[in-house]
């Protein structure tokens, strides 16, 4: 008592300041507590429902994504079998068109092939026509021109014995 | 020619039987005395015919052969035009034989006296056929021959080619030849100085090459 009288705090003071602790207490238990709690409480329910609509959104998206992810990879796998057909289909189309390149070409060669052929045989025909009917001139200017009377006479009297045969 | 010359053989007839009347009464060796007296040098085949034939059997033959101005008769159904077609082949055949091309170079008048030999008498016939023949050329006179014989009989046509003109013996021979395998016949001689040698026979348009020409030309198709 004698440290809180040198303090200058004397024992009606501390009375005095017990009751106005005491009478604060009981006014802010009274008038402050239970709003703070209410209003804590609310609080409290306004964020457990936040939380709890941000759970049940965060369910929903999860269960969204699922079903998007499942979509994309059916989408995914359709998309890679028609890839995959078109492949097939564009391949095929290739292999047939280069198929008929070749027998054009081939068909092509052969028609070449046969033209010359035909060219040369017409070459060759020609060439032994043209001999042919030189040696023929020379042989009838020669004959038409250098056989007596007589000898031409006596071919008829032979000619028409071989007709009268 | 056909009618012309049948028109003159018919004409000498009939002027003959006018003379003879009873003509077809006599025999045949009696006929062809009065035949040679009335028509001297007449065609053989024609005093043959007129030996052989009956009086009933001339008038049909007369008929027929007036009948021949509108339709076809053929020469087996008709003695008279037997005779006419063999006139015609033989006769004037060989006639024509004899000309040698310089005949057709002489003027009218030169040549109807060359014919003089060829066709004797002076009858009606051997006038025709003189005139006929001294107005027509060569081949006048066989495309002339060729059509009548046709009208009448089923002749080839035939054409006989030579590099030179042939002697008239040997187109003689040829001429005899066809008409023992073509009866009633009349083939024509042409010059084709192209075949060289031989000769080529067209028969109805097929023809035998026996030419040297063809010859040439089978040895110049073989090939090299």
């Amino acid at each position: 008592m004698e440290s809180l009288a040198r303090l200058g705090i004397s024992g009606w003071d501390l009375l005095l300041y017990a009751v106005n602790f005491g009478l604060v207490v009981w006014l802010v238990a009274r008038y402050m507590t239970k709003p703070m709690l209410k209003m804590l409480d609310e609080r409290r329910d306004t964020i457990k429902k936040n939380l709890d609509e941000a759970e049940e959104l965060r369910t929903q998206m999860a269960k969204q994504q699922e079903a998007m992810e499942k979509q994309k990879a059916e989408m995914q796998a359709q998309l890679a079998e028609e890839l995959s057909k078109s492949r097939k289909e564009i391949e095929e189309k290739r292999k047939a068109a280069e198929a008929e390149i070749d027998a054009k070409k081939a068909k092509m060669l052969e028609e070449v092939q046969a033209v010359i052929a035909e060219e040369k045989a017409n070459i060759l025909r020609s060439a032994e026509d043209q001999a042919l009917k030189l040696m023929q001139k020379v042989v009838l200017h020669i004959v038409s021109n250098q056989i007596p009377e007589e000898v031409v006479q006596s071919s008829v009297k032979t000619a028409w014995s071989q007709y009268n045969k | 020619m056909l009618k012309t010359v049948g028109a003159a053989a018919l004409k000498d007839i009939i002027g003959m039987l006018k003379q003879e009347k009873n003509f077809f009464e006599a025999d045949a060796s009696t006929r062809k005395v009065v035949l040679d007296k009335h028509l001297p040098d007449f065609p053989e085949g024609f005093v043959t015919y007129l030996s052989d034939v009956t009086e009933n059997q001339f008038m049909k033959d007369m008929s027929a052969s007036v009948r021949l101005m509108t339709e076809r008769v053929h020469v087996d159904q008709n003695g008279f035009l037997k005779a006419l077609a063999a006139y015609l082949s033989i006769d004037l055949g060989l006639a024509v034989d004899q000309l040698d091309s310089e005949f057709f170079f002489m003027d009218y008048s030169a040549r109807l006296s060359k014919l003089k030999s060829l066709f004797p008498g002076d009858f009606a016939l051997s006038l025709v056929m003189r005139h006929m023949v001294a107005e027509a050329t060569y081949q006048e006179v066989s495309h002339m021959a060729n059509q009548a014989l046709s009208t009448i009989s089923a002749v080839p046509v035939i054409v006989i080619q030579t590099p030179i003109a042939i002697d008239p013996a040997q187109r003689q021979a040829m001429r005899q030849a066809f008409l023992e395998k073509y009866t009633h016949s009349f083939p024509e001689f042409q010059i084709n100085p192209q075949i060289i040698g031989g000769m080529r026979v067209f028969v109805n348009g097929m023809v035998e090459d026996h030419s040297w020409l063809a010859k040439v030309q089978a040895l110049t198709r073989l090939k090299i």
